[in-house]
This record gives C-alpha cells, structure tokens and sequence, in this order.
C-alpha cells in the first residue's frame, strides 16, 4: 500500500510539473476513475493547500503553548510520578513550618522580656504620645548611573507612557527633564512607611509596598517582560497582544504570567517568599528546584529556598496593605500584632499571645491610640511602657 | 545532547522528562488537535502519554523509539477519548478511519510534526514583510484583500511577498532534504482513503 502512495504522489507531482508520459498518464487516469474525489485531490495538489489545514493546526497549537501550559503539563505528570513525595511535603512540612515558627516566637518574645525588664515608662492610652499615625519618606528613582531622584510630588504613583506622568496626565516634575532610552533600566525604591504604584509601558500595574524595590524597563522590548523585585508588590498585569509572557524575578524563583493578579512577598526576616494568586493561573519555578508550581486563585505558594509549598488562603490579608489598611480576618492574632508592631514601631511584650480574634479593617492612618483602643475592645489586655523612647506594648492576659 | 536526556531519564531523572515534555508537547498538541477539539482533554491525554513514559522509560531504546512510543500512545488516547464521548455515534466512522492506519501513518504523523516545526521557525527567518504576508495567509487564513487592508500594502505586493515567501522556504526546505510535497500527497491520500 504504502508505496503505491509513493508511487502515485510522484505521478501527481509530474502531472503538475507537465512530465507525465503517456503511459504514466493513462495510470494516473485509472487510478483516479477508481474513485470520484481523488479527480479533485490529484487537481488541488498544491503542497501549499495541504500546508495550509496541517500548519493552521500547528499553528494554534504553537499559539496556546507557553510556559504556563508546559509546567502545568510537567506538574501533572510529576504529580502522578510521585505522589507519596508530594503528600509528605504537603502534610507534615507546614506543621514542621509552625513547631520552628511557635519556638522562634518564643524565644523572641523571652529574650526582648529579659532584656527590656528595667527603665519602663507606664504611658495612659491617652497620653499625647499614642495620638499619632506613621509619616512616609519619600519614594526614590535610581537611574542605572547610580543617580538618586527623590519623588516629592504628592500622588503616589506613576505612568511610564510616551513620556513618565502621574496618573491624572501630569507631569513627574522630578524627572521631567531626563532623556531616557527605551531599554533603560530603572529601579523604584519606596521607603519605610512609604508605598507607590506604577503604571509600566504594557499597562500593567504594580502596587510597591513599603521598603520594596521594583527594577523596570522604561519601554518593554519584543522579548518576554521582564521585572525585578525585593520586597513586597501586588501585579495586575495586562494580557500582551502577541502572548509575551510577563516574568517577575525575585531573588530566588520566577513568576510567568500572561494576564492576571497576584501579590509577592519577599522576605530577608523568614528568607520565604509568598505568591498569592488573586485571579487568573501563575507559574512559579527556581534555579534551586526543579519542581515547578501552578497557583490558582484564592492560592498562595511559599518558596523557602528548596521546595514550593502551595495552600488554599483568604487573599485579603495579603493584599489589604495596598489600599492602605490592616485587614484582621479572625486568625492568627499573631499575624495581626506583628503588623501593628512594624507599622507604629511598637514592640510587643509578651510571655504567651492570648488566643484572640481580631476582625476587620484598620486603615493605616488610623493614631496608634485607636488602634490600641480596638485591640482593647477585642479583648487584649495590656499596659504601654517606654524604655529608651522605644514603645512597649505589654500584653497581660492570662 | 538529546541523547544524554535519554540515558538522563532511563536513571529517572525528573529534569530529563521536563526536557521530553517541553519539547514534544507542542508536536503533540498539534497531533491531537486533528482527532480532539477539547484543549482540556489534550492536556489530559499528554500527560497521560508523559506519565506512560515514563512507566516505561526503561524500555525505550532510542530518540526515535521514544518519539514513535509518544505518537503512538498519544493517539490511542486519542481514539480511546472519541469512544468514550458522547457523540458515540458521529465519531464512530472517525474511529473506524484511524484504526485503519498503520505504523507508518504514525511515522509520517512524526515527519509532519517536524515539518511544521522547521516551516515555522523558517517563517521567522523570512523578510518581515513576506514573514507577515505568509502568517495572515497561512496560518490565519486571511485573503489577499484583507491583508491589503491589514498592511496598507498593494495587491501586487502582496502577492509578490507571498511567493517570494513560499519560494524561501521551499530553498530552506531543500537545503535540509525534505520533501514536502511527497510526505503531504502521501498523507492526504491516505485520509482520503480511508475516508471512503
């Protein structure tokens, strides 16, 4: 059979090409008798109208792949490779995780009550001293020369189109002047207390939280975008016309993405870095790891270094610090305080944390003295010291 | 290089099959999107097909063996998928039509795979015009009038850039020894007989 196909596919080719002999041409003829459609087949046999149905097929199939796809396809294969392996991690790690993080907290909070015992201040929750809410630095711009540009307008934010604006079209006073090309790299700092929102040149969003650094293009190029972040940061990134994936480098994994939000976290405190997925699908992978790790909405994946962990999280606590709130959803108290604790340099004094809920939103500007007035109505029973013109917030419930 | 991925994953190393599944996956997909519309149910039979891999991966003894194993495993999933669906009836005669095809149907499935494969890196390699006039003509069907509209350019001009388009790849194609148009008579003969 099959080299007959052989055979008549170079009839056809010389029927088309004029150098059919008569004989060979009486061959064709018959054969083509045996059955009607083949008359249409042997005359529309172009090459390029096959290539044109199989390359439209490859074609969408190239178009739907991307890096996402692949390691979803590589983390389900995994999955059923080894799932005692997978199950292991998945069950005992975070309880590993939290015996490490109950006995750190423990010998924190035993070493700062040794050492902070002498000198204290008792302070009335209305003293004068509690009535204030945290001020911002100023962000900066480092340009790739090292040049530091504070940013003083009052708007936080900014939009790198033709020109780099605020977000209500007017110009970044600060840097109005600078000629900068397309490639150039430039690195957003925010300060402590200090957060900032830029626009990038493909519409994404990103929300820098305090203490953060994002490293961006002026003008993405045709390759993938890429950014670069230290820090904290919630995404809101645009689908790309031409399917570019949009990669987020932190210092030891990499997110893709093609259009979606999620919130990054690095930490230099517990060296993990969180990826909290608000809506669409992310992948993450490591120089460190070969694992690779799909999230999912609702999401979030922690990467210590050696291996992703994944588990399902109310989102709205690691995003609320973008609209400038604490958000408190019921769970862990300590979570809460060591918030308030960063925000209003506050230390908390605490042989044992009192198993509280705390519910709601603060929002960030809130005085330090209703906050603690909150904390109080929760339930928290505590004293506020000074020692050294460090604030102590010493919680005293059984 | 590829060899060493091979002798990689006969010891079982994980990062030997990422190699395979990011290389044929896009080959793959193309395969099976000719039997099954379902972009989920694709998903699901590669992975299928990875996972049989490497069930097996001691068994394979060469690149080519491992191609003609991911083929073949691919579309029994495939047909086994058209059974199993709803429209039993419908795809029945498609069933029947596949059955019929031989292992060398499958090796000209894997040729076909890496024809498209080198075609369309090819296409990036062409002029950006004649690379733009092949696109929206081949791969997303537009006609000349449209893709007059599209690149503000002539009908001349366009049709000049499609076949100096369809005459560089044909040179790219001969300087690498592949001839199209044997492995795709061959192949649409094949369906059409099978069809009848």
């Amino acid at each position: 059979m099959t080299t007959d196909f052989q055979y008549i596919a170079r009839l056809i080719q010389s029927f088309h090409d004029g150098t059919l002999s008569d004989t060979q041409k009486a061959e064709l003829e018959s054969w083509i008798m045996e059955d009607e459609n083949r008359r249409e087949l042997v005359s529309n046999a172009n090459e390029w109208t096959f290539l044109k149905e199989e390359l439209s097929l490859y074609h969408s199939a190239r178009k739907n792949s991307s890096p996402i796809r692949t390691a979803a396809i590589q983390q389900s294969v995994h999955e059923r490779i080894r799932p005692n392996d997978y199950r292991l991690k998945r069950f005992y790690l975070p309880i590993a995780a939290s015996l490490v993080a109950c006995c750190l907290l423990f010998l924190w909070i035993a070493a700062s009550y040794f050492l902070q015992k002498q000198d204290r201040i008792k302070i009335s929750l209305t003293d004068p001293a509690l009535a204030f809410s945290p001020e911002s630095d100023k962000a900066t711009i480092i340009l790739p020369n090292g040049e530091n540009i504070s940013l003083l307008d009052e708007e936080n934010s900014l939009v790198m189109g033709e020109t780099i604006t605020h977000t209500d079209g007017s110009d970044l006073k600060e840097i109005k002047d600078l000629i900068l090309n397309d490639n150039t790299i430039l690195t957003l700092k925010t300060p402590p207390k200090g957060n900032y929102h830029v626009k990038l040149s493909d519409g994404s969003e990103v929300w820098l939280n305090e203490n953060s650094i994002l490293r961006y293009p002026v003008k993405f190029g045709n390759g993938d975008r890429v950014v670069e972040l230290v820090g904290e940061g919630f995404f809101e990134i645009q689908k790309d016309k031409n399917a570019k994936s949009f990669l987020v480098k932190s210092s030891d994994q990499t997110i893709s993405v093609l259009g979606t939000k999620f919130n990054l976290s690095t930490s230099s405190e517990d060296h993990l870095t969180k990826t909290t997925l608000v809506e669409g699908k992310i992948a993450l992978h490591s120089e460190l790891t070969t694992q690779q790790l799909i999230v999912m909405p609702n999401q979030q994946a922690i990467f210590n270094g050696k291996n992703f962990q994944r588990k399902n999280v109310n989102v709205e606590p690691f995003i609320a610090w973008r609209s400038g709130n604490f958000y408190f959803d019921g769970g862990d108290p300590t979570m809460a305080l060591n918030e308030i604790s960063n925000w209003y340099d506050i230390k908390i004094v605490s042989s044992k944390i009192p198993k509280l809920s705390f519910f709601g939103y603060i929002e960030k500007s809130t005085e330090l003295a209703t906050v603690l007035k909150i904390l109080k109505d929760s339930g928290l029973q505590f004293t506020v010291q000074r020692k050294e013109g460090q604030l102590l917030l010493k919680i005293i419930n059984e | 290089m590829v060899i060493n991925y091979l002798d990689e994953l006969k010891k079982g190393k994980t990062k030997a099959l990422n190699y395979f599944i990011s290389s044929y996956e896009v080959k793959l997909t193309y395969f099976c999107s000719k039997y099954i519309s379902s972009a989920e149910t694709i998903d699901e039979i590669i992975s299928d097909t990875f996972h049989k891999l490497w069930l097996n991966k001691k068994a394979i003894l060469s690149v080519s063996h491992l191609e003609n194993f991911l083929f073949k495993i691919a579309k029994n999933a495939c047909l086994n998928s058209l059974t199993r669906s709803k429209e039993h009836l419908n795809v029945q005669l498609d069933v029947e039509r596949h059955d019929r095809t031989g292992s060398d149907d499958i090796h000209r499935e894997i040729v076909l795979a890496e024809l498209m494969e080198i075609l369309y890196d090819e296409i990036d390699k062409l002029p950006a015009q004649q690379a733009a006039v092949f696109r929206l003509s081949f791969l997303e069907g537009r006609n000349t009038e449209e893709i007059c509209q599209l690149l503000g350019a002539r009908p001349n001009a366009v049709f000049n850039a499609k076949s100096m388009a369809i005459k560089n790849l044909r040179i790219a194609f001969k300087l690498k020894g592949v001839d199209v148009l044997s492995i795709l008579i061959m192949l649409s003969i094949n369906r059409l007989l099978n069809n009848c």
